[in-house]
C-alpha cells in the first residue's frame, strides 16, 4: 500500500536548535526548494510594481541620480569640495551611490517582503527561505540594471570603467549581502514591534552619512574611526576604486568585513528560521 | 473509500497557548524567540499573565477516507488547530505526527496580486501552493474550465468579480495533490452551482484523502463528514462518529432564545404549551419527542387589532434560525370567538417527521379578508426530537423499497 511509502513528519514544542543537524538539512533543503517560488514571487513583485507607473523601470535609476545631482549641486556651491573636477566627481558620486542604493535595498527587503506577505504567511506553508530569497532577487536585478546604466553613464561622461570592474562584483555582491543579512536579523523583531520599521530610515540616514558615498574618507578624526568601524565602507569604497581606478589600497580592509559577512550569512539565516513561527503564531488572521 | 490502517495524522495531548494583550502578546514571541536561541523550547505548563489554553490536550489520529469535522463556537480553537497541523508554528504541548503531504485550504487567493491577470496568478498561486510549474502548466486549462472564468481570464484580477476571484483560486487549490487535506469553510464559494461543483470535487477528494474540515454549516458538516471534534474553549466537548450527539453538543453552546411573551404588530402572546401528539405521560414546556411523533400546541393570545376571520401557521425553525417546515391547520380564528381581545386554541401537528435536534415554534398569523400579515410570534416555545436516525437534510420522508415484480408499501 502507498501509504508505507509516505514520509513522516513530526512537530513537536521542542527547540529546532535540538537536532541542529535536522535544522540545518532541512533549512538547507527548503532554500533549494525554494526556487521557483523565489522566482514566481520575484517576477509577481516586479511586474505588479511598475505595471501602473507612467516612468516604469525608470524608477530604479531615479534615487542614485537625484543622489548625484544634488552632491552635484552642493559642489557647485562650494559646499562640498572633493578636489577633483565636476566630472570626475559625478563619477565618484554615482558609482558610490549605485553601490549604497543596493546596500540599502538589501537592508530593506526582507522586512518589506516579509510584512507584504502576511496574510500568506498565516494561511499558507511553504518555505518562508523563497520570501527572503525573492526579495534578493528584486535587489540584484535593481541592482544589475543601475550598474548597466552606471556603466554606460561612465563611458559617456569621458571616465570609462576600467579593466578590475568584473572584480568589483565579488565586492558589489558581499555590500548586499551584508545588507540583506543585517535586514534578515532584523525581521523577527520587525514584525513584532513596528519600531524596527519606523526607526530604519532615520537608522539608513545616519549610516548614508558616516559611509564614505560622496566624499573620501578622512584619514583622521572622529568620521575616520566612525567609517573604519562602519562594515560598508570597505566594500564599497573596494567596489568604487575597482570599477573606476582599476587599483586599490582598501583590499585587506575590506578582507575582515567579507570573512564575516560571510559568517554570519549562515547564523542569521539560522536565526530566521527558528524564530518565524514564534512570530507567525502573533500574526493576525 | 479507501480507508488504510495506518493514521495519516496523529494528535497527542496537544496544548497551544495565546496571549489576549497585544503588546504582553509580543513580549512573550519574542522571550519565546530568545529561548530557541539558547536551546529551550516551549515554556513550561503553567501559564504565563494574560495567557489561556487556545487548545487543550486535544488528541486524535485521521485515517485515508475519514473526514473530521471540527466544530465550535467562535474562539473554541478551530483555526489554531487547523494552523498547527498546517505545520505554521509549533505546539506549546503534545505532539503531531502527519506522514504524507500536509496541505490546507485557508485563505483562497492568498498572494493573488490585482494588477496581474488571472493567467499569472494561476502559475504564482500554484508556486505558493506548492504545485509544480511544469503541473501548473499541464493542468491550466483544466483550472480555467473548472473556475468558469473564460476569456477573462487573461484580464487583470482587479476587474474580477470576488465570486470570480475565489473560484479561480478553488479550481487551483484543488490541483494540490495531497494525503492530509485541512479545510477552513471554504466550501461557500460563487454561487449556486458553483457551490454544487465545488461539494461534488471535494467529495471526490475524502475518498483518498484524510480531511479535516472546519465549518459553521451543519448541513455541510453532516453531508461530508465521518467523525466530529467538538471543541469549547480550546478542550474537546466532543469526539466519536456519531454526528448527530456531535452536532447536538454543538449547538448545546448556543440556548435558543424562546419567547413565551412574544409580541408582535397586532397581537401578543399570553402562554404557550406543546407536547406530544396523541397525549403521553409526560408533558412539559419543552417536550422531547420521537422521530414521527406529532405536536400539539396549546396557546393564549390577546390581539389589538381588529379582524373578521384569522388565518394561522405555525413555523418550525432549527438553531440556526432557519426554517424547516410549516403547518397551516385547517379552520380560522373569528372575532366572535375573542373573549376580552383574548382567544385559546389547540393546533395538533400530527406527525413531524423532522431530524433529530431541538426546533423552535413560531406563530403567524394572516387576516383572511384583507390579506394583510399581522406579525410573528418569533420562537416561542421550543421541543426537542431525540433519536439516532440522522439525516442530511431537515425533513426525513418515509419510503419504502422493493425488488421487481414486488410492490413497494407506502
Amino acid at each position: 500500500m502507498r501509504d508505507h511509502r509516505l514520509s513522516e513528519r513530526h512537530i513537536t514544542p521542542g527547540p529546532a536548535l535540538g537536532d541542529p543537524v535536522g535544522l540545518v538539512r532541512a533549512m538547507c533543503g527548503d532554500y533549494a526548494r525554494s526556487g521557483e517560488l523565489a522566482w514566481a514571487l520575484f517576477r509577481r513583485s516586479l511586474r505588479s510594481q511598475y505595471r501602473q507607473t507612467l516612468l516604469g523601470y525608470g524608477w530604479l535609476l531615479i534615487p542614485p541620480l537625484a543622489t548625484t545631482v544634488t552632491f552635484l549641486a552642493l559642489q557647485r556651491a562650494n559646499i562640498v569640495n572633493p578636489g577633483t573636477s565636476a566630472a570626475g566627481y559625478a563619477a565618484f558620486v554615482m558609482t558610490g551611490a549605485v553601490l549604497w542604493q543596493g546596500f540599502t535595498d538589501a537592508l530593506g527587503s526582507p522586512l518589506r517582503v516579509i510584512r507584504s506577505a502576511i496574510s500568506m504567511l498565516a494561511s499558507v506553508n511553504f518555505p518562508r527561505e523563497a520570501l527572503v530569497v525573492g526579495g534578493l532577487m528584486e535587489v540584484l536585478f535593481s541592482l544589475g540594471v543601475r550598474v548597466a546604466f552606471l556603466l554606460i553613464a561612465l563611458a559617456a561622461m569621458g571616465s570609462p570603467p576600467s579593466w578590475a570592474t568584473p572584480l568589483a562584483v565579488g565586492a558589489i555582491a558581499a555590500l548586499v549581502l551584508l545588507g540583506w543579512m543585517v535586514g534578515l536579523l532584523l525581521v523577527p523583531a520587525g514584525i513584532l514591534f513596528r519600531d524596527v520599521e519606523l526607526g530604519l530610515p532615520i537608522i539608513t540616514t545616519v549610516w548614508f552619512f558616516i559611509t564614505p558615498v560622496a566624499y573620501n574618507l578622512p584619514s583622521e578624526g572622529l568620521l575616520a574611526i566612525v567609517g573604519r568601524l562602519n562594515p560598508v565602507t570597505p566594500l564599497l569604497v573596494l567596489g568604487r576604486d575597482l570599477i573606476l581606478r582599476g587599483e586599490t589600497e582598501h583590499v585587506m580592509a575590506a578582507a575582515p568585513a567579507l570573512a564575516a559577512t560571510l559568517g554570519l550569512a549562515f547564523a542569521v539565516s539560522v536565526l530566521f528560521r527558528i524564530t518565524i513561527p514564534h512570530v507567525v503564531k502573533r500574526l493576525p488572521g | 473509500m479507501n480507508t488504510s490502517d495506518a493514521p495519516l495524522i496523529r494528535v497527542k495531548d496537544l496544548s497551544v497557548r495565546y496571549c489576549r494583550g497585544l503588546f504582553r502578546s509580543l513580549l512573550y514571541a519574542a522571550g519565546d524567540c530568545a529561548r530557541e536561541l539558547v536551546a529551550r523550547g516551549a515554556p513550561g505548563p503553567d501559564l504565563r499573565a494574560g495567557e489561556f489554553w487556545a487548545l487543550r490536550d486535544v488528541t486524535f489520529e485521521l485515517r485515508r477516507g475519514e473526514c473530521l469535522g471540527v466544530i465550535g463556537a467562535n474562539g473554541a480553537g478551530k483555526s489554531t488547530l487547523l494552523k498547527v497541523l498546517n505545520g505554521l508554528f509549533k505546539p506549546d504541548a503534545g505532539t503531531i505526527t502527519t506522514r504524507g503531504r500536509v496541505g490546507a485550504l485557508i485563505e483562497l487567493g492568498t498572494g493573488f496580486s490585482p494588477v496581474l491577470s488571472g493567467r499569472e496568478n494561476v502559475f504564482i498561486n500554484g508556486a505558493v501552493l506548492g504545485i509544480p510549474r511544469s503541473e501548473i502548466v499541464r493542468r491550466f486549462e483544466r483550472i480555467v474550465d473548472f473556475s468558469e472564468i473564460g476569456d477573462a481570464i487573461d484580464a487583470p484580477v482587479r476587474t474580477y468579480s470576488t465570486g470570480m476571484a475565489l473560484r479561480l483560486a478553488f479550481a487551483i487549490a484543488l490541483e494540490m495533490d495531497l494525503d492530509v487535506l485541512l479545510l477552513d469553510e471554504i466550501l461557500a464559494v460563487g454561487d449556486v452551482g458553483f457551490r454544487a461543483k465545488c461539494h461534488r470535487a471535494m467529495e471526490e477528494r475524502l475518498a483518498d484523502s484524510a480531511v479535516i474540515f472546519v465549518s459553521h454549516s451543519m448541513p455541510q458538516v453532516a453531508r461530508l463528514c465521518t467523525r466530529l471534534l467538538v471543541l469549547d474553549k480550546g478542550r474537546i466537548a466532543y469526539h466519536g462518529p456519531d454526528i448527530p450527539a456531535g452536532i447536538e453538543c454543538y449547538y448545546n453552546h448556543f440556548p435558543f432564545e424562546g419567547d413565551d411573551r412574544a409580541r408582535a404588530a397586532g397581537w401578543s402572546l399570553e402562554s404557550i404549551a406543546l407536547a406530544p401528539h396523541p397525549p403521553q405521560e409526560i408533558t412539559c414546556h419543552a417536550p422531547r419527542l420521537s422521530p414521527g411523533d406529532g405536536l400539539r400546541i396549546d396557546a393564549t393570545v390577546r390581539f389589538e387589532r381588529a379582524f373578521r376571520r384569522l388565518a394561522l401557521s405555525v413555523l418550525f425553525s432549527d438553531r440556526e434560525t432557519r426554517g424547516v417546515a410549516q403547518c397551516n391547520p385547517s379552520g380560522a380564528l373569528r372575532a366572535e370567538d375573542l373573549v376580552a381581545d383574548r382567544v385559546s386554541f389547540q393546533i395538533a401537528v400530527p406527525r413531524l417527521p423532522l431530524n433529530p435536534g431541538s426546533y423552535a415554534v413560531s406563530l403567524v398569523a394572516m387576516d383572511e379578508e384583507t390579506g394583510r400579515f399581522f406579525g410573528t410570534l418569533q420562537h416561542a416555545a421550543q421541543f426537542r426530537i431525540d433519536g439516532d436516525r440522522f439525516g442530511f437534510t431537515p425533513v426525513q420522508l418515509d419510503g419504502s423499497l422493493a425488488l421487481d415484480g414486488q410492490n413497494a408499501t407506502c
